[in-house]
């Protein structure tokens, strides 16, 4: 089973949803909002994975290691399910401006035409 | 066919209705896209080369793992094409898990009757508005940190929506629903998208 932190989006939660992943949502499903560590416990037997935005950095993952261990329930070190790319189920990394031309095939004939039409409207880029 | 290493993981797929009222909207998607770091795709973009446009929508969908479906416009003349695309994505959401789908709408309940066969899935109430649609994009597609706040995607479409009359006349067109004003909507997106430091060059 899949714990996921209040701290995710919404929307994240939506496509793991819409992918019919099944998890439960700290603040929604189980305990409160701002629920502590303490408030609640997770039953060990279903291994449950924890996930919490921002979990790639050492710190975060640490922290949610910690979590985890607090219940005596499986941290991310052990789960095969929490080894995606990136260490992340959820996390996009955003396209850069000449990623996102690529991607379209925007031309420099069109950069320009932009940057006339800018100018055509007062704006300063 | 597509293949695996085609999926941009970035890019969202728009269906919207191409109607001259949908414009402002359709530059509010844009917008929120390009300031999340997302890059918009839309049929617009393909050209025309005698496979058809079906093959070329279905393509461009599975090319996306997320596709934004706008269910608003239910007006005469009836036209069937959101719908339909949607299924297209719902389809590839069932059975290739490669797949997600958010639907819009401008009223609350009114899919409930419109389309029942989706109930279950609640969709972004946009209720026409452009902030409603930034909104929307912001719930649904935002980022677990660092999203842009919605007044700077509102700034955004406002710089954008300024530049459109001279996109209309500089390409002889009457509405933005073409392949060359698309790319440039996209484009000036990018460019006040870096000037605010919300992407990277």
């Amino acid at each position: 089973m899949l714990v996921l932190d209040e701290n995710l989006p919404a929307g994240q939660l939506l496509l793991l949803h819409s992918w019919r992943i099944r998890f439960r949502w700290i603040g929604k499903e189980i305990a409160f909002s701002g629920a502590r560590s303490e408030d609640f416990a997770i039953d060990n037997r279903g291994k449950p994975d924890y996930f919490q935005a921002g979990m790639n950095s050492q710190k975060n993952q640490k922290a949610g290691k910690n979590r985890m261990r607090a219940h005596g329930s499986q941290g991310l070190e052990n789960s095969s399910r929490a080894k995606p790319k990136n260490g992340h189920v959820h996390v996009i990394s955003p396209a850069t401006a000449s990623e996102i031309r690529r991607t379209l095939g925007i031309r420099s004939t069109q950069i320009a035409n932009v940057l006339r039409a800018f100018h055509d409207a007062g704006v300063k880029v | 066919m597509h293949s695996r290493r085609q999926l941009d993981p970035r890019s969202v797929f728009l269906n919207v209705p191409f109607d001259k009222s949908y414009e402002p909207l359709f530059v509010a998607l844009i917008s929120t896209l390009v300031a999340l770091g997302r890059v918009p795709r839309c049929v617009l973009e393909l050209p025309e080369t005698g496979d058809g446009r079906l093959v070329r929508i279905l393509h461009l969908i599975r090319s996306c793992p997320v596709s934004i479906h706008d269910l608003s416009r239910v007006g005469l003349p009836a036209r069937f094409n959101m719908p339909f695309e949607l299924g297209i994505a719902v389809a590839l959401s069932r059975f290739s898990r490669r797949h997600a789908f958010v639907m819009l709408e401008r009223n609350r309940l009114r899919l409930q009757k419109t389309l029942s066969d989706v109930n279950g899935i609640d969709p972004g109430i946009h209720g026409g508005r452009i902030k409603g649609v930034i909104s929307c994009v912001l719930s649904h597609l935002g980022k677990p940190r660092g999203n842009p706040l919605p007044s700077q995607v509102v700034r955004i479409h406002r710089h954008l929506w300024k530049t459109v009359p001279f996109l209309k006349r500089t390409h002889g067109r009457s509405n933005v629903f073409s392949r060359a004003i698309f790319g440039e909507l996209v484009e000036g997106a990018v460019t006040l998208a870096r000037k605010d430091g919300l992407i990277a060059a």
